[in-house]
């Protein structure tokens, strides 16, 4: 490409802005403006004039720098921040979440009026945790990671909390973020650092400073291949703020690399045989799913399997198998397992220290395996297991299901559907229960979770819904009284139990689900909203649909009952665990804190009776798409 | 139908109430006393305001006075998953007295129910 000529933006399809002209008469704009400032003597700026008059030369340098008749106005032509959009766009990402930073407003700049803001489109976010926690959450439903721009230094450590979140959850997020390697200039010193990476680097899978525009290209397409493949994690490319200025011509330019994925790792053929064998073999299985199911196919493989050996599932922690499933539940009371596959289980050290105390053998499936950090001890204690099958689960499983398809004959089938049966029984007393369970404080004030639960249901359970918060915090009524099925039905929590997630990572799930037309629901708790509440203006200005509902119980409640056990233990203070736990004096009103931000708010709903009308107005707007929110004042729990 | 959660905990519990006093029978509890109490010794934190919205319901109390306050004294430990126990906080410290304890059974013995038998919640019969 000759000097002097703009170049076009890579395009993944048909549709794109051809901007050259429009860049020409940007340039052409943009000359205009640089060289028309009034310049005004420096004496006369001192002079009281009228706001709508233009600066003084004085006050222009304090805000932009030297004029033209100081310095000799730069102007760049194709800057190495157009070539880096390229790279970007290569990648198919929709969405880049960002707070503004000096360390990146050259690739700023390339990606609104090069890349055309398309195809990545910038999201504005109001604090860095956010914007990693959004992408995060548009993970989980998207199947793919959302970009994360960052200013560093202080970017990336605002944004640290939820770069542990994902990391922890094995969730791709990918972040890039800026560097003033040059120290110079006052506060950019403040901004620079010799290694950025160093920063997070305990809890990205991995990191790299690309300092020349080809280790950019390289890197940044390595980038997204190690963050998706499993297990998955973040993963941070770090910039230069000099280089995304400098121009680049048509020799120094790279290519755009070509993107090839990894296919998952599958495991040991013979490993997987013997679990086979134990499997069929076994008189009172459990199959345990923790971080399982990437795609949608991986709850149809899980399905498959537990049919064929008529075995209960358990776990929560995503939809790796259908709630209502007749074999959904650790198989009823009573029921001892002999043997425990765990897919993706995180942490199996409670499980395979039960097994061993009960005889019982485990079965370990997980990615985990091949990668594990060094300083965060996410994985847990050290577990026992019999057979550890370092794979990916969902990968592994269509070998699994053959082998135990071979080993399977008709008398043992007979078995195995008897027990099936009682599993199903298990399962529907359990069902059961969840209902008379949640009739208990029905009329209560403040309200129950469980009504809360049951009157958003009746509302939505028509629609193509998604939960995107987490259910831990609201007893898990919604896993009791939903029919979760689908992989975007409910999408877990934060991972590193890092609070400050749920808010953000909703609205950023909520966002992937509205390409979808699906209706994303968050039960939102008090104590996690006010870590960055400023993510519902986000979600307002983006236009991203989202109800959500206050689980409003004025407290951080769990750290109610850890320091209400520690004055137990002392024997003293049983009266003061409120201190330092709770939300109270003065109440905070959600509904004003969303008007605030422009969004639809209602409450505080205290009385029960009132909250189903309360929930019919607000989704009237979030139909209408639009996000609303509805605060409610709930039962502790 | 039987509530699985809750007979559990209460065939543990039935073990030591055979090991309760009686001195406790005398107390004569205060429900206003009872109320601040509740809400001051975070009871309501895992049991609900009204002593129903949670898995170990309180309402309505099923202990006699002096169980009540042998079973807050020394709670037991309950069963739980992959054979992780728990139990609830002990109210053993000289500032927890017996008539505090007292009080507060006053107060949980004057809640109203807000429960509603199944049958009569059309949400929860509709799938």
């Amino acid at each position: 490409m000759s000097k002097g000529k703009q170049r076009q933006p890579v395009s993944r399809d048909n549709n794109a802005v051809d901007r050259r002209n429009f860049l020409k008469g940007a340039a052409v704009g943009a000359a205009a403006l640089a060289t028309k400032p009034p310049v005004v003597d420096a004496q006369q700026s001192d002079n009281p004039r009228p706001s709508a008059l233009p600066p003084s030369q004085a006050e222009l340098t304090s805000i932009v720098g030297p004029s033209t008749k100081q310095a000799g106005y730069h102007f760049v032509e194709n800057p190495t921040s157009d070539f880096m959009v390229d790279v970007i766009k290569s990648l198919n990402l929709d969405y880049i979440t960002t707070n503004p930073g000096s360390s990146f407003d050259g690739l700023h700049e390339s990606l609104i009026n090069y890349g055309g803001n398309k195809s990545p489109e910038l999201l504005t976010c109001l604090h860095e945790e956010s914007a990693v926690a959004m992408a995060h959450g548009y993970a989980k439903i998207e199947g793919k990671p959302m970009m994360a721009l960052l200013h560093g230094t202080v970017g990336l450590m605002h944004g640290s909390m939820a770069i542990y979140n994902a990391y922890a959850d094995r969730v791709p997020v990918y972040i890039m973020a800026a560097n003033h390697y040059d120290p110079a200039g006052g506060v950019n010193a403040y901004h620079s650092a010799q290694d950025l990476g160093a920063l997070v680097r305990d809890f990205v899978k991995w990191d790299d400073e690309t300092l020349s525009v080809g280790r950019f290209a390289q890197s940044a397409v390595r980038a997204y291949k190690i963050g998706m493949t499993p297990p998955m994690g973040p993963t941070l490319v770090v910039i230069d703020h000099k280089m995304q200025g400098e121009p680049i011509d048509g020799k120094s330019m790279p290519r755009v690399p070509r993107l090839t994925m990894a296919a998952p790792p599958q495991g040991d053929a013979n490993a997987v045989r013997e679990a086979a064998r134990m499997l069929v073999e076994a008189e009172s299985p459990l199959i345990s799913a923790q971080r399982y199911a990437r795609t949608p196919e991986g709850i149809d493989l899980l399905v498959e399997l537990a049919e064929l050996l008529q075995t209960p599932v358990t776990g929560s922690e995503r939809v790796n198998f259908p709630w209502r499933h007749p074999l959904y539940g650790r198989g009823g009371f009573g029921y001892e397992p002999d043997v425990i596959l765990a897919l993706e289980v995180n942490d199996m050290y409670n499980q395979a220290r039960a097994a061993q105390r009960t005889g019982a053998r485990t079965i370990s499936i997980s990615s985990v395996d091949l990668f594990h950090g060094s300083n965060i001890h996410d994985y847990g204690r050290y577990a026992e297991v019999d057979l550890s099958i370092a794979a990916d689960a969902q990968a592994t499983l269509p070998a699994l299901i053959e082998e135990v398809r071979l080993l399977l004959t008709d008398g043992r089938r007979r078995e195995l559907k008897a027990r099936g049966e009682i599993i199903a029984a298990e399962h529907a007393l359990d069902h059961e229960q969840n209902r008379i369970d949640a009739a208990y404080g029905w009329n209560a004030t403040p309200v129950s979770l469980a009504r809360l639960c049951a009157e958003l249901w009746g509302q939505v359970k028509h629609d193509d819904w998604s939960l995107v918060s987490w259910q831990n915090f609201i007893s898990q009524w919604p896993g009791r009284l939903w029919n979760v099925e689908k992989h975007y039905h409910y999408i877990g929590g934060q991972g590193a139990a890092g609070i400050g997630y749920n808010a953000p990572a909703s609205v950023g799930a909520a966002l992937a689900n509205k390409k979808h037309g699906r209706l994303s629901i968050n039960i939102q708790t008090d104590g996690d909203l006010n870590y960055a509440p400023g993510v519902l203006w986000t979600a307002v200005h983006h236009k991203i649909p989202l109800l959500t509902v206050m689980h409003n119980n004025r407290a951080y409640h769990a750290e109610v009952m850890f320091v209400q056990r520690q004055c137990a233990e002392r024997k003293r203070g049983s009266d003061r665990a409120h201190i330092g736990t709770t939300l109270r004096d003065p109440n905070i009103n959600y509904a004003k804190m969303a008007e605030t931000y422009g969004m639809y708010g209602e409450g505080p709903i205290e009385d029960p009776n009132d909250l189903g009308p309360a929930l019919q107005r607000a989704l009237a707007h979030v139909r209408a798409g639009e996000p609303a929110l509805v605060d409610v004042v709930t039962q502790p729990r | 139908m039987k509530n699985i959660s809750v007979v559990l905990p209460l065939a543990v519990i039935g073990f030591f109430l055979s090991l309760s006093a009686s001195w406790a029978q005398e107390l004569e509890g205060d429900v206003e006393s009872g109320r601040k109490l509740y809400s001051a010794y975070s009871c309501y934190a895992c049991h609900g305001y009204t002593g129903e919205t949670a898995r170990v319901r309180l309402n309505p109390l099923l202990f006699t006075l002096p169980d009540f306050i042998d079973y807050l004294r020394d709670p037991p430990e309950m069963p739980g998953g992959f054979g992780m126990g728990f139990s609830m906080p002990a109210y053993a410290g000289p500032d927890v007295s017996e008539q505090d304890l007292a009080d507060v059974y006053a107060y949980i013995r004057s809640l109203p129910s807000t429960s509603l038998d199944l049958e009569d919640i059309p949400l929860l019969n509709e799938e």
